[in-house]
């Protein structure tokens, strides 16, 4: 049997370890692009310099040779042939496949903005974007970032972190991780960024980058009319899933590619897993893209397990879960904040813990006071039982530690 | 591995497994030490007794699941399952990025409390000759005993009827 894998991050890697350990015999190759493994989620701290490409590696060594992988890397996959069963490298290669599995991952979009195509503009995606930003931002005096989701957020911080002077974050909602916060906790947010240095500019858009003779970017022009000087900008306002080997084939696609409970594509024998895929979301009963690293391992299993002849389903399936800590302050989010039903009621619980902190917790529940969706600031030490609650429809004063379901802890205080 | 055994009837409340995980986590084993030091306040226990909302208190352990949520979530790959069978934590390779908290469902993986953003888990005291927090138990609620296994090492005795049926 051969197994040929596109794409080696969280998805990718997982399947090929999960394949192993069902079919001994047989072979595993995982084709990518990339030239080495790495944890997309620390891509913020290799940009600033504070971890370096081989400590951003997510896996022991030896992990291909242990898991017996064959490991072909920066190799770009450019087309598949489905009724040969054949996949095509740009290096001509030709791998013959029985189960194949799509991890490609997304790709950062610019924004449609005149003077926004040019030097001088970064995305964050890859380790090579992290690199070049690395090799640059020291001698750049005012840092534009398009976009305050958890990258943009991220990235403020850890420039901040390394003591960069100027650094500014433009977001289009009114408050930062306009996904994973709302009005509360995002202005919290904010005005907790402000403090550290980011210069926030919330609910105000870019409408041009403005350009030196040389080329180079000199500001970024905003709606509210302001000019902020920018002799570096990274966009990580916006993701596109990269569906096009199978969207060619005629599979089923939305933003993403549409996988089923089983991480099947709607080809024969063609599995995806990851950011490319979409599928059904359990918090919201609609198929929709979870692009975090938790789901895209969970998916990379399941495909795994299909793929070598067992049965394995995505069960209780949610990308919306999300974890990120931002000068001094945890946060989890879990199901859509961004999106309450008008039935929900929300309900803020605030303390001081006896460290000092602020604590807070936001709270939505439904009719039958069945907890729906939260936000957890400061104290995030129960992140993991609200998110059960939310997965399995539990009341919000029945948050219980799956080991001792009997006991119900107290939720707020 | 070691499997613990809790019983929940014999838990009187009384934090001394906390307190005893502590002094096994802190530096030189003294809490006295880190106290002087100004240390105390990155030690945090990595099991601990949680209140229920009718204010009862219950003990939360590790289980160093069979399949672990925390390690599947694990984006840096500080988590792993050792030979011994316990799901440990390498801080010089966590970023602290949390995602293993926020997958927990027992809620047993905390944040560190301070000091550089890392996840605090029970280690099973797997380089200790016994386990820290059963050794401080002076009401026979912890108990451990040697066992051939790779996960799931924690059985909760006398747990209340939950109605929801078997499993």
């Amino acid at each position: 049997m051969n197994y040929v894998i596109i794409g080696n991050s969280a998805a990718g890697t997982a399947a090929a370890e999960t394949i192993r350990q069902q079919d001994p015999a047989g072979a595993v190759i995982m084709l990518s692009k990339d030239t080495s493994f790495y944890s997309r989620c620390q891509l913020h701290l290799v940009a600033t310099g504070q971890r370096s490409a081989q400590e951003a590696n997510f896996l022991p060594d030896g992990w291909a040779e242990r898991h017996g992988v064959d490991l072909r890397l920066g190799r770009t996959v450019t087309g598949i042939d489905a009724e040969r069963r054949l996949v095509q490298c740009d290096n001509g290669e030709l791998v013959a496949y029985d189960r194949l599995l799509l991890t490609t991952g997304s790709r950062s979009t610019l924004p449609p903005i005149p003077g926004m195509e040019g030097e001088g503009i970064y995305g964050l995606r890859n380790l090579d974007d992290a690199e070049q930003l690395r090799q640059v931002f020291r001698d750049k005096q005012h840092i534009v970032i398009i976009g305050a989701g958890l990258v943009g957020c991220e990235l403020a911080e850890a420039l901040k972190e390394v003591g960069h002077p100027s650094v500014s974050l433009l977001e289009m909602a009114p408050h930062p991780l306009p996904l994973q916060l709302e009005e509360v906790t995002g202005t919290r947010l904010r005005e907790l960024m402000q403090q550290h240095g980011v210069a926030m500019y919330c609910g105000d858009g870019v409408t041009a980058v403005e350009r030196n003779a040389d080329g180079t970017p000199a500001a970024v022009l905003l709606k509210s009319g302001l000019r902020l000087p920018a002799d570096l900008i990274v966009a990580a306002a916006g993701v596109r899933a990269n569906t096009e080997l199978l969207t060619s084939l005629g599979a089923e696609c939305n933003r993403g590619i549409v996988i089923d409970e089983g991480c099947r594509t709607s080809l024969p024998d063609i599995f995806a897993a990851g950011d490319v895929t979409e599928c059904r979301d359990v918090t919201l009963d609609r198929v929709m893209s979870s692009a975090i690293w938790p789901a895209a391992r969970k998916q990379g299993r399941v495909a795994g397990i299909n793929m070598a002849g067992g049965l394995a389903s995505l069960q209780e399936h949610t990308g919306l879960r999300a974890s990120v800590s931002l000068f001094g302050a945890s946060m989890v989010s879990v199901g859509a904040v961004f999106s309450p039903d008008p039935t929900w009621q929300k309900k803020v619980y605030d303390h001081t813990d006896s460290r000092g902190r602020l604590c807070g917790k936001v709270c939505y529940t439904d009719n039958d006071s069945v907890l729906k969706a939260a936000i957890l600031w400061g104290d995030i030490s129960q992140a993991g039982l609200y998110g059960e609650a939310v997965v399995n429809r539990r009341r919000l004063g029945d948050l219980a530690s799956s080991m001792v379901p009997g006991y119900r802890l107290q939720a707020v205080a | 591995m070691r499997k613990k055994t809790i019983d929940l009837a014999k838990c009187t409340g009384c934090k001394n497994c906390e307190l005893g995980c502590m002094v096994a986590h802190s530096p030189d084993e003294s809490l006295q030490q880190a106290y002087k030091d100004g240390g105390i306040a990155a030690i945090r226990s990595r099991c601990r007794v949680a209140l229920t909302g009718d204010g009862q208190r219950v003990p939360l352990h590790c289980n160093h699941c069979e399949d672990p949520q925390c390690l599947r979530a694990c984006m840096s790959g500080a988590l792993s399952k050792g030979d011994n069978g316990y799901v440990v934590c390498n801080s010089d390779i966590c970023v602290g990025c949390y995602m293993c908290v926020m997958s927990c469902p027992a809620g047993v993986a905390l944040p560190a409390a301070s000091g550089k953003r890392r996840l605090l888990k029970c280690d099973g005291c797997g380089e200790r000759h016994d386990m820290a927090c059963v050794a401080a138990c002076h009401t026979g609620c912890l108990e451990a005993e040697e066992i051939d296994a790779v996960g799931n090492v924690v059985e909760y005795r006398n747990q209340p009827d939950t109605g929801e049926g078997c499993g």
